[in-house]
């Protein structure tokens, strides 16, 4: 046996890590930041990859042995490989995202469930109190009140359209929490985002801006390796992350209803939104969809606003977007998020 | 020592554990044990490291143990590299300890 750790892919450890993961029927997953291979010989020519594991961020992902190899430890030993590349990332708690049929084993890596959507999906943490340990934290912010509402979102960046979904929220609720997306895959940064969202909705005062934390599941965190079919992805994803607001973040914050904004051509929002309202209808808390603010007979949207500004284009913002985000985007601050709109827009062009 | 991140050490693997020690303040100590001689040994487990914190003069931690049938001197010695670690110690004296 021999290890590889491989922090740089190539196409051959990316080949050889597919290999495995394609006799399990799972996919490659291209935001992979570090893997482990496992060979089954010493000798390079007659070696083949019998075991792999990686991570993205604090996700473990891409998991599997060779059938050949089961019930040999082989994933003990790429688990705890991760865990110990984790932990000197000063990683607080690992994830994984793995079939329930799969829980047992991932128990015995010392893994805890939060939360399964169906047969297909589980989320597990490292973390035995992690999930209870975020709920305290929010149950700090808890207000009285009969309605109690609740927001989730990205805001990169924050625009008139958020501002104006906040207002009709507000509205109908006697306290309104706002949980962000904490996760750092967005042009402008979780810090920028937030500051953002404070600023823009400061004169409202019942409204409590929080972040997510690890547990507002983003579409970016979840793996698509491990169900091909993308429709099945998707519903798992929304169910996964209602399941987790309906039995945690809710009765936490004592939420009875969830605000979302209305999509009308985008498929993806308008079926995450049905199984919102499934799921949380189980638990009696109501989803309301909320109509978009236009502009110019067009929704606002933020990657109107990322485009108009990296090109330069701020006076086309003004309507847009509030006086605190425009002070911002109008500032040497921004630059760090103008480098990343740019570098994203020029991969695309590139990949078209 | 104060806990002021999350460490580790350990592994999975036969005869070894992982312990993951995380901050925990204003709640004491936690520990959550999950062994695979936990019917046997747990109780035995669970006094090793509570007098081990207590060397260590650790107040206030979370520790998770995943015990895969550590000797006790196993289980002492990871839990002190955690334990350093999660306090942001690089190095350890072990001449020091007794």
């Amino acid at each position: 046996m021999i290890e590889r750790w491989v922090s740089n892919h190539t196409e051959e450890t990316i080949r050889d890590c597919t290999s495995v993961l394609e006799l399990q029927g799972l996919l490659w997953e291209s935001d992979i930041e570090y893997s482990v291979i496992i060979y089954d010989d010493d000798e390079r020519q007659h070696s083949r990859p019998v075991a792999t594991g990686s991570f993205s961020s604090n996700v473990i992902k891409c998991l599997a042995v060779h059938p050949s190899h089961e019930g040999t430890g082989l994933a003990q030993r790429v688990v705890t490989l991760l865990i110990e590349e984790l932990s000197e990332k000063q990683v607080d708690n690992i994830f994984v995202f793995t079939k329930p049929s799969n829980i047992p084993a991932f128990q015995l890596l010392g893994f805890h469930e939060i939360v399964t959507a169906d047969t297909h999906v589980t989320l597990m943490e490292q973390d035995p109190c992690g999930i209870s340990r975020f709920c305290d934290q929010l149950h700090a912010h808890r207000v009285s009140g009969e309605h109690i509402g609740a927001l989730v979102m990205n805001c990169n960046p924050f625009t008139l359209g958020h501002r104006y979904l906040i207002e009709q929220a507000s509205r109908e609720c006697s306290h309104l929490f706002i949980l962000v997306v904490s996760e750092d895959r967005s042009e402008f940064s979780t810090d920028e985002r937030l500051a953002l969202i404070r600023a823009g909705v400061s004169d409202i005062e019942s409204v409590t801006v929080l972040t997510g934390g690890d547990y507002v599941i983003s579409r970016a965190t979840f793996p698509t390796y491990f169900l091909k079919d993308d429709k099945l992805v998707r519903t798992s994803y929304a169910r996964i992350d209602a399941r987790l607001f309906a039995r945690y973040l809710a009765p936490a914050l004592g939420v009875t209803t969830r605000f979302v904004g209305d999509e009308p051509f985008c498929p993806v929002t308008r079926d995450y939104n049905r199984q919102l309202q499934e799921v949380l209808g189980e638990s009696g808390i109501e989803v309301k969809v909320i109509r978009r603010l236009e502009h110019d007979g067009q929704a606002i949207s933020a990657s109107k606003v990322r485009s108009l500004f990296a090109q330069g284009r701020l006076g086309e913002i003004t309507g847009l977007v509030p006086e605190s985000t425009y002070q911002f985007l109008s500032s040497p601050a921004a630059d760090r998020a103008k480098h990343k709109i740019l570098a994203k827009m020029t991969v695309k062009e590139q990949s078209v | 020592m104060k806990i002021i991140k999350t460490g580790s050490a350990g592994t999975l693997e036969s005869s070894d554990v992982l312990i993951t020690v995380r901050s925990n303040n204003g709640r004491g100590v936690q520990i959550t044990l999950s062994s695979t001689v936990e019917k046997q040994f747990g109780k035995q487990i669970r006094l090793v490291v509570l007098e081990t914190l207590k060397q260590l003069d650790v107040t206030e931690a979370a520790v998770d143990i995943q015990d895969k049938g550590a000797l006790d001197c196993a289980i002492q010695a990871r839990l002190i590299a955690a334990v350093h670690r999660a306090a942001g110690i690089e190095k350890i004296n072990w001449e020091e300890m007794r």
